[in-house]
């Protein structure tokens, strides 16, 4: 009797733990910064990303819709945390398109003539994004213990402030500074290898970050250089046999391979 | 009595004819005669059925088998550094809606080539015409995995509702981009001789939708994640969604299709050739085809609608002359609401029954009886010509 009941429970806890293993989503859009938290660690949540474990946390005004491996979708648009399994009871009604009322809708708009065209305005708008960033240059990928942010600043008295945004861990620092430029040290507080950042800076304390132009750039972590090392190597061989000098080999390294010391 | 209804009968027929040829002659004289231009560029475009698409009545499901990424206006080697990229999330097949067709740099042109031989990966050409743009030495492999990315060969309309997946093009059966990617992800399971004679001949795109329906990354969003798990065994498309991305305002490499906001009229083209071709690609692999009802159902459907509305009207327009006018009007306007309506139903239900054709003669048909009569009270007169309205 002992034994049917304990190859009951094994056969319990078994598919169970199928089922829970089965919980995988797919990241199909996001609002804001959607976090998923496993344990100690967090990462915010991007377009593709595949969410399996740990917690899903949604702050005020951000949204994050999910895809199954059966095509279904489900939207967490409330703030709090929630369980990979709790997902599942929040699926989003699919559009089916409401098909007869959006037809008699429109049929209705038609007979009472209320197309009509939009107020038009022959001007343009222009944002306030002034690009003075030199480098690091944007969308680029970095190796090496430390990295010098410079700017285009001819004043050396010119107060800035400098900031850089953790896209990994979706922290901001702010470092007040003269003159156009900062030198970070890589450590495990503002510069850790492994996450992508951003940076910018401003004359102005609380700026309007969608104002303020931001360069992106991928720290490498030792693994991740060590990968593509051997192919770094190769593509330097070449470029070093078609004559180019190691400094015009860094050059091309950077400007193609977006990776710059 | 007999007899009324016997000439009742026959001038409601006469009457159809006549209308047939009246609509025949009108049409031939707009489509031939340049100072109606305006008049047939505004209808060539026309379908009634892209309000499905463009008043939203369409189920928006995501697709979850494509991955479309933008190329933007990277050079070369980003795109091998992307194709590499791609190629270490495991996906089942890479296909480039891109053209290399000039040689640029020996060395980097020499990384891109090897980089595209892999099996899984489908490149295209374009027929223009009279000539092909292929892509450049470097970048050939076996044709049977270069395919035609021409979205249609109807040259009678710009706005891309059909497809066709294999053509007869330079004395060679020439096979489409979407097909042979189609075919390469769906491997055995293709039907090959029931997909070629299916789509050997224009078929209508079952649209799944636009950029919120198809997975789509900029250059940047791809690139920058080390390992995208989901991408494991799908189709990713490589080509242009805009600079940038998905950016309305770009227009290169856009399209007209029905899911255009606007259907008929001046405005933009509303979708990138890539996801025109992830469309076809999502229908293809679903095998999420639209039945077409033959042109001779439309026909005779058209004739019988038509006949027994013209004998309701030449009866009435006799027997209640004070109603006759205005239940004219409400009957025409009614029974291409729901004519609509009903096409539309189809439509969502994965039939294709176009209501242009009836819904032109039945409300121009009832339309030319005053006409009918003018020229049967001529013959009346001259010939003693029998009709239901002239009896002695």
């Amino acid at each position: 009797m002992e034994k049917l009941l304990f190859s009951r429970v094994i056969y319990i806890l078994f598919f169970t733990s199928l089922t829970i293993q089965a919980q995988e989503y797919v990241v199909y859009k996001t609002k804001g910064t959607p976090i998923n938290k496993v344990e100690n660690t967090t990462k915010s949540l991007k377009k593709g990303t595949l969410v399996n474990n740990g917690a899903i946390e949604i702050s005020q005004e951000n949204m994050a819709l999910f895809i199954d491996k059966a095509g279904a979708l489900y939207e967490l648009a409330d703030a709090g945390s929630y369980k990979i399994s709790e997902i599942k009871s929040h699926p989003k009604p699919i559009d089916d398109g409401a098909f007869s009322k959006k037809y008699f809708t429109y049929v209705w708009k038609q007979l009472k003539g209320a197309e009509n065209t939009k107020q038009h305005t022959g001007n343009v708008y222009r944002d306030n994004l002034l690009d003075i960033l030199v480098t690091p240059k944007d969308s680029i990928r970095v190796f090496s213990n430390d990295v010098t942010f410079s700017w285009d600043e001819k004043n050396p008295s010119a107060y800035y402030y400098f900031f850089l945004r953790n896209n990994t861990l979706n922290t901001l620092s702010k470092i007040g500074v003269h003159g156009n430029s900062i030198t970070l040290f890589v450590d495990d507080v503002l510069l850790t290898k492994g996450n992508s950042f951003s940076w910018g800076v401003s004359q102005e304390e609380f700026p309007n970050f969608t104002q303020i132009k931001f360069n992106t750039f991928k720290y490498l972590t030792t693994a991740d250089y060590e990968r593509e090392k051997e192919e770094i190597e190769n593509l330097s061989g070449n470029l070093s046999r078609l004559g180019l000098s190691q400094e015009e080999i860094d050059k091309e390294l950077c400007q193609f391979y977006n990776l710059c010391n | 009595m007999r007899k009324n209804i016997k000439l009742l009968m026959k001038d409601a027929g006469l009457c159809l004819l006549f209308s047939v040829i009246i609509l025949y002659l009108i049409s031939f004289l707009i489509v031939n005669l340049s100072i109606f231009n305006p008049f047939t560029n505004a209808f060539k475009d026309f379908s009634f059925l892209d309000l499905y698409y463009s008043q939203e009545m369409f189920e928006k499901k995501p697709v979850k088998d494509i991955v479309v990424v933008n190329i933007e206006h990277k050079d070369r080697f980003e795109i091998q550094q992307l194709i590499e990229h791609i190629k270490k999330q495991d996906s089942k097949v890479i296909g480039l809606d891109i053209v290399f067709k000039d040689r640029k740099d020996n060395f980097l042109d020499s990384l891109l080539g090897e980089s595209l031989q892999s099996e899984n990966i489908i490149l295209s050409k374009a027929f223009l015409g009279d000539t092909w743009a292929y892509n450049a030495a470097p970048f050939k492999k076996n044709h049977e995995l270069v395919g035609y990315s021409n979205l249609n060969f109807n040259l009678k309309t710009d706005v891309i509702r059909e497809f066709e997946g294999y053509q007869d093009l330079s004395d060679t059966t020439q096979t489409s981009f979407s097909t042979l990617v189609s075919k390469k992800y769906v491997g055995e399971k293709w039907e090959a001789e029931n997909m070629k004679s299916k789509l050997s001949k224009p078929i209508p795109i079952n649209y799944s939708g636009t950029t919120d329906q198809f997975f789509t990354f900029s250059y940047q969003e791809f690139m920058e994640t080390e390992t995208h798990p989901f991408v494991k065994d799908k189709i990713v498309l490589v080509g242009y969604v805009g600079t940038p991305h998905t950016s309305v305002y770009d227009i290169e490499d856009k399209f007209f299709t029905p899911l255009n906001t606007k259907t008929a009229g001046k405005s933009p083209p509303d979708m990138f050739g890539v996801l025109i071709h992830a469309n076809i690609i999502a229908m293809l692999i679903n095998k999420d085809f639209i039945k077409v009802i033959p042109q001779w159902i439309i026909l005779l459907i058209t004739v019988i609608i038509t006949y027994t509305a013209l004998l309701y009207f030449m009866y009435a327009s006799t027997k209640k002359p004070v109603s006759y006018m205005l239940n004219k009007k409400v009957v025409q306007l009614l029974f291409t609401v729901f004519l609509l309506w009903f096409s539309l139903w189809l439509y969502k239900n994965k039939i294709l029954f176009k209501p242009e054709l009836i819904i032109a003669v039945l409300v121009l048909s009832v339309e030319f009886i005053g006409l009918y009569k003018i020229l049967i009270f001529k013959l009346n007169r001259k010939y003693k010509w029998k009709s239901y309205f002239f009896q002695e």
